[in-house]
């Protein structure tokens, strides 16, 4: 059987390219479930409960006479929001993926790629700029307030808390990698052979 | 158009409508930004193809042995089904066995795009295309051939 033969067929056949009676306004308001919406709700999420409850817990916090002192809260406070930072940059890297597909096949693919290695350099110095951020506020922390939840690591002594940093500095890319390709990996993997098969 | 790329990316019918929700959603978000550079069909392979092969990737990996429902015909009311549809059904299941690219490439024929048209959907230059054409339609052959 060839596809010329076919090229008739396919235009004047309707039974196999009838679509069924979808209902395009239910498919306008129904939530997608397709791969790029379902990413982006969930940083969706995480980008807005992570400074909600932030917020909430400094507003709770200063309230509180008794927790206003709480080194441990004004500590997760910051980490929150720094957290908050990386789920905003995530959903903006999949927007833009998003945008892509009204270029072609090939350049939206390119795109595509070509994002996704950026997006892996910036989490890594944007990772590393929010571990040397708690380094600082734990030091600080420590340092103005003395306080009970961190007496066990501030009896360390300094030269062990540096080594522990160091190693920390030292892992950050690895894991910063690990957890890029645990979330993009395979997607990565899956352009690269749909460039193949384009060139 | 819509329902052909998602009849050729799509496993099951659960498939095929999620990616025609998916489709339609990246059109409605796209259309304002519409400038009409390329006429109105190009553009919207382009979105429809690009959402299919780049974006919906949800069940991907899923083998599925025997899709009853996606191999079936809706019988005429005679209940007889013509030649053409039986091969056309053969073709379908042939193409489902190709590359994304291939798909795309093979659905742009069929439709009978100009090389100059596809090159414009795909980004493949239309020599590449030509050769490329010839050798998906000996691949089509020797899957026909081996069913």
């Amino acid at each position: 059987m060839e596809l010329d033969d076919l090229k008739q067929d396919w235009n004047k056949s309707t039974t196999p390219h009838k679509t069924p009676p979808y209902n395009l306004d239910d498919l306008m308001v129904t939530k997608s479930t397709g791969a790029i919406e379902t990413l982006k709700s969930k940083y969706k999420k995480q980008m807005v409960l992570l400074p909600l409850a932030a917020t909430f817990l400094g507003v709770f916090t200063v309230q509180n006479p008794v927790l206003q002192h709480n080194a441990f809260i004004w500590f997760i406070i910051p980490l929150m929001l720094l957290l908050s930072l990386i789920y905003y940059r995530s959903y903006r890297l999949v927007a833009k993926m998003e945008q892509t597909s009204v270029e072609s096949i090939k350049k939206s693919i390119q795109e595509n790629i070509e994002l996704l290695h950026r997006n892996t350099k910036q989490q890594l110095y944007f990772t590393r700029f929010i571990l040397i951020m708690f380094i600082l506020i734990l030091e600080a922390t420590m340092y103005y307030q003395h306080p009970a939840a961190f007496v066990a690591w501030s009896s360390l002594g300094l030269p062990i808390r540096l080594a522990a940093y160091a190693l920390a500095l030292f892992l950050q890319p690895f894991i910063t990698r690990y957890f890029f390709e645990l979330n993009f990996g395979r997607y990565i993997r899956n352009l690269k052979s749909l460039l193949d098969q384009a060139t | 158009m819509i329902y052909k790329i998602c009849r050729l990316y799509g496993n099951t019918e659960e498939d095929r409508q999620d990616l025609f929700q998916e489709i339609i959603i990246q059109l409605w978000k796209a259309y304002p930004k519409f400038r009409g550079e390329s006429k109105f069909g190009t553009w919207l392979y382009r979105i429809g193809l690009n959402v299919a092969i780049t974006q919906y990737r949800k069940h991907k990996n899923k083998i599925y042995a025997s899709d009853i429902d996606s191999l079936k015909i809706e019988l005429p009311e005679d209940s007889f089904i013509s030649e053409e549809e039986e091969k056309l059904q053969a073709m379908y299941n042939a193409i489902s066995r190709l590359n994304d690219i291939e798909k795309a490439m093979v659905m742009l024929y069929l439709e009978d795009k100009s090389y100059d048209e596809m090159e414009e959907i795909l980004g493949i230059s239309s020599g590449t295309l030509r050769v490329k054409m010839n050798r998906t339609k000996e691949k089509l052959r020797q899957i026909t051939k081996t069913n």
